[in-house]
């Protein structure tokens, strides 16, 4: 199986970027059946290549992807991504989701091509190696979810300016109804509150253990990264807040909230990844993998770890 | 012999001015047909009035003298009120043959925005209905709308024209209802009137699931038949406020010749409400509501009959084979109904020529008959039948000519030397 180790990160960005192409074909020739199946067929083959690779990195890093490195982390938002659109792709096979979520997909992919594939901190106690999956899921989540927010939020915009204006330019357009976008966009808003404040809290317990066990590494409460993720939490609860207390609160306001919130969190989260991954931003999160260290495991518990290589990162 | 049409239709003219064409109500149309055979005495008329279409059909047997297109131009700017030059770029205007295929073309639901659509039959069916009520139809009328209505019923029996999404209501639902709300069986819809596309929008309204339907109508009692059909509810008229307020979709279908909700009243409806999603599709024409209503928030869809076309053009050219074998259909029949017309034409002149000819053989049978008084009753039955004979013979060939020559029009030529060679006009 040599050859899987041959996947490159390219090959699935290709992969992704012909689907696009593909949707947007369809969307102004209405090419029909045939393109849809080559949308099914490309997209399926980039998703194969992104599991590899992921899976190659995993076993070659000795930690789940989401612990790896911020490259991994932010490809697993990808794949997550590109998960749904497959599934999507194949129960609503008219529907234009690929527009709206391939976009957000390349764009993730293109980002982890100049962040840091290195990771950082320590990872070699089990538990600790269990908090930092568990604050990295948690996180990826909830980015995922307001990323979803924001797509749907701009997605209902345009349906939005189509319905009222009769845009002909959008007609070949199929998107969900608005009363479905509104539905998703409110639960994803809903669903990413808690998630965000889970890999916040969970972020925080890590700071805190990293602290009292290495003072050397330890991670300071106004790294970059830490205050941006907070900012994002903050404007996540306030558009939750607003949601819940006013009666009277539109879809159309919902999602224009929603897409300014994604917009936000590209802002936020992807700005210091970039700027980290260039050396301009000092942050925990993207700094150089630290020499290996001999594990402190407890007695009962076998590390994670393969044995080639047991260092690791808390992911974000 | 002539058929005329002026028509104010959907490809050539808005919304705005077929609503002022438009012959929205009973009252309004009787009037009409009234004034026009107060007028025209002795043309035939037929009024055709839709959300659509406003068409007027004139029929007259003189070829000269006859109703000209002026003279429905005129009676159209003065029973409107509406200049003529305000319209008649706008609108289509068809004689004879042209005039024939557009009447067929319409029954047929070529002509529809919603191709294949099955409601224009039977408009087209009750606009002959009330001409006759009215006394404004006459046997080239007569003859025309019936051969229409077998055309059409041809068309749907022998084409896939109506097959599938065909009707205004199902479109509209489909492309815009279905992108507004994910399920209709959550809803509640208020139906604004109580016609035939109320009927036709509930039918399709409760095939999507639609439980809850409230009617209002001026007459209550229209509104208890048709909610009764569908299972709903029938309020009075003065509650629509309370429902503008709750309803998700509103239908709206009234013959109202006035809007009937202004933007303010629609905005004193909604500050009652949560401002939740509302899908407002206003049939009528002329239009129920004010279009502005449409901007009073942004949960309010507005559609009017325009608003449908761009996806009406896209149902077309999906059936463009269709409309293909429909309009040889339509081409052919007319062909037969104008032969039909023109040899009708003739009709006159044969009739006389045979009585003529039958007097002549019959008087000098009579003539025989004095001077060989001795013939018994079989001789004479034979002499009877050669003498018949004789007379069909002779009519033969100037009977056929006209046939011949009636394929192509009226054979006036034709007619006017047969009546001065067998001498029964006088020069």
């Amino acid at each position: 199986m040599a050859f899987l180790a041959q996947v490159h990160i390219y090959c699935f960005l290709l992969s992704y970027l012909v689907s696009l192409c593909c949707e947007i074909l369809q969307m102004l020739r209405r090419t029909g059946t045939p393109a849809r199946l080559l949308i099914v067929c490309v997209t399926s083959a980039g998703f194969v290549a992104h599991t590899v690779f992921l899976v190659t990195r995993s076993q070659e890093a000795g930690l789940p992807p989401l612990l790896a490195s911020q490259q991994d982390w932010l490809l697993v938002l990808a794949w997550l991504g590109s998960l749904l659109y497959l599934i999507l792709l194949l129960t609503h096979r008219q529907m234009a989701h690929g527009l709206f979520m391939l976009p957000a997909i390349l764009l993730l992919i293109v980002v982890a091509i100049f962040v840091s594939d290195q990771g950082s901190g320590n990872l070699q106690q089990v538990a600790m190696r269990r908090w930092g999956m568990f604050h990295a899921a948690s996180l990826v989540l909830g980015i995922g979810a307001v990323a979803g927010a924001s797509i749907s939020g701009l997605m209902y915009l345009l349906h939005h300016h189509r319905l009222r204006s009769r845009s002909s330019w959008l007609n070949n357009l199929t998107l969900p109804s608005l009363e479905n976008l509104t539905v998703w966009n409110r639960w994803l808003v809903v669903f990413s509150v808690p998630c965000l404040t889970i890999g916040l809290l969970t972020g925080f317990l890590l700071i805190l253990w990293s602290r009292s066990s290495d003072v050397s590494r330890s991670i300071s409460w106004t790294d970059p990264t830490i205050l941006t993720t907070i900012v994002v939490w903050l404007a996540m609860v306030i558009l939750l807040v607003r949601l819940l207390s006013s009666s009277h609160q539109t879809g159309k306001a919902v999602a224009q909230l929603s897409f300014l919130s994604g917009g936000f969190l590209l802002i936020t989260v992807l700005g210091p990844m970039l700027l980290a991954g260039s050396g301009n931003l000092d942050t925990f999160h993207g700094r150089p993998r630290p020499e290996r260290t001999a594990p402190v495991e407890p007695a009962d518990e076998k590390p994670v770890a393969s044995p080639s290589d047991t260092s690791g990162e808390v992911s974000r | 012999m002539n058929v005329l049409v002026v028509s104010c239709n959907h490809h050539k003219a808005g919304v705005q001015l077929r609503e002022r064409l438009a012959f929205s109500s009973a009252e309004i149309l009787n009037n009409a047909y009234s004034q026009w055979r107060r007028i025209h005495p002795e043309s035939e008329l037929v009024v055709l009035s839709t959300c659509n279409r406003v068409e007027i059909y004139a029929a007259d047997e003189r070829s000269a003298d006859g109703v000209s297109f002026d003279d429905i131009t005129r009676f159209i700017s003065q029973f409107h009120n509406v200049p003529p030059d305000e319209f008649v770029d706008s609108v289509l205007a068809h004689s004879g043959t042209a005039a024939v295929e557009h009447l067929f073309e319409v029954a047929c639901s070529i002509d529809s925005m919603v191709l294949g659509e099955p409601q224009i039959v039977n408009q087209v069916k009750e606009a002959y209905r009330v001409a006759q009520e009215n006394e404004a139809c006459g046997p080239l009328t007569n003859v025309l709308f019936q051969h229409a209505l077998k055309v059409s019923a041809q068309v749907r029996t022998e084409t896939g024209l109506a097959d599938g999404r065909v009707s205004i209501a199902s479109v509209a639902v489909g492309d815009f209802g279905k992108n507004i709300f994910s399920r209709f069986d959550n809803k509640t819809v208020l139906v604004i009137g109580a016609g035939e596309m109320a009927e036709e929008t509930l039918t399709y309204l409760r095939s999507e699931g639609v439980r809850r339907i409230i009617v209002a109508n001026r007459s209550r009692e229209r509104a208890d038949r048709l909610a009764s059909l569908f299972h709903g509810e029938a309020v009075d008229f003065s509650q629509l406020d309370y429902w503008l307020a709750r309803a998700d979709v509103i239908v709206s279908t009234t013959g109202a010749s006035q809007t009937l909700i202004t933007k303010d009243r629609f905005e004193a409806a909604r500050a009652q409400s949560q401002r939740h999603p509302v899908f407002i599709l206003d049939l009528a024409a002329p239009r129920d509501f004010d279009p502005a209503a449409g901007s009073v928030d942004d949960n309010v869809f507005l559609y009017d009959i325009d608003a449908l076309e761009e996806t009406c053009n896209r149902n077309r050219r999906a059936r463009e084979a269709e409309v293909e074998k429909a309009k040889s259909i339509i081409v052919a029949q007319t062909r037969t109904f104008m032969q039909e017309i023109y040899h009708r034409a003739t009709g006159p002149v044969i009739h006389r020529l045979r009585e003529h000819w039958t007097d002549i053989s019959r008087s000098e049978l009579d003539r025989l008959y004095r001077k060989l008084p001795t013939l018994d009753q079989p001789q004479r039955e034979a002499i009877e039948a050669t003498i018949q004979r004789i007379v069909n013979k002779l009519l033969h060939p100037p009977l056929e000519a006209l046939k011949d020559e009636a394929r192509e029009g009226t054979p006036e030529g034709l007619l006017n030397a047969i009546r001065r060679l067998f001498l029964f006009q006088s020069k």
